[in-house]
């Protein structure tokens, strides 16, 4: 979450609970996968896309990259200038 | 001692269908991620109250993590997805499951079953003992 928020110049600032969720679900959809590893005595769970979560997110992208250039086209079209 | 409510969110999150075993997953993980944020907050020199209300705020709001997780089907109890096979299947399964109840619990009651039986069986053999002298005595009087 704290790389979201650099990453974005706070523009999205999160509380970093709410990454459990998001993470649970895209494990449980196939997206993520995950394995455990004790350090000092907690367990710590790593995370890693899978191919799933790769075609899902290049999907996304897609997706957001079209809506995207649809708003600019409204937005910088002459009737808007 | 600022601490996030962890067992009010638990609640919420298993009365709104979330399954069982996300819920314990995410109570964990909120609670352990607590943890490290004020031993990260002690780490800079903080004072304790100072590290867990920081932490606290890190967190962010327990409502928004418990919204994030109903709003994902996927992580629902299949009791809550497929209610109306629930109600078929878990009746059907409870009643399939009565005969081996007995045997369920003796298996969890394994060392009372055991010493139970090793009692009935010694006095089964005095009792067996006594008739047979009782029987000898008769016999050679």
């Amino acid at each position: 979450m704290r790389s979201i928020r650099k990453a974005t110049e706070e523009a999205i600032t999160l509380g970093e609970g709410v990454i459990y969720p998001a993470l649970h679900g895209l494990e449980k959809n196939g997206s993520l996968k995950s394995r455990r590893k004790a350090v000092r005595g907690r367990t710590r769970v790593y995370y890693s896309v899978t191919r799933k979560g790769r075609q899902r997110l290049e999907k996304l992208r897609g997706e957001w990259r079209r809506i995207q250039g649809g708003i600019s086209t409204v937005l910088e079209s002459p009737a808007h200038a | 001692m600022p601490r996030p409510n962890l067992s009010v969110l638990r609640t919420e999150l298993l009365h709104s269908g979330i399954s069982a075993g996300h819920v314990y997953r995410a109570i964990t993980e909120l609670d352990e991620h607590f943890e490290d944020l004020v031993s990260e907050g002690l780490d800079d020199g903080r004072d304790r109250l100072v590290a867990e209300r920081m932490a606290v705020e890190a967190l962010g709001d327990l409502a928004a993590v418990s919204e994030a997780m109903r709003q994902q089907p996927e992580l629902k109890s299949w009791a809550w997805r497929h209610p109306r096979v629930a109600m078929v299947i878990y009746p059907l399964a409870c009643i399939a499951a009565l005969p081996a109840a007995p045997l369920i619990a003796g298996i969890q009651n394994a060392s009372h079953v055991i010493r139970w039986a090793a009692c009935l069986l010694i006095g089964g053999f005095v009792t067996a003992l006594m008739f047979l002298l009782l029987q000898l005595t008769i016999t050679l009087t």
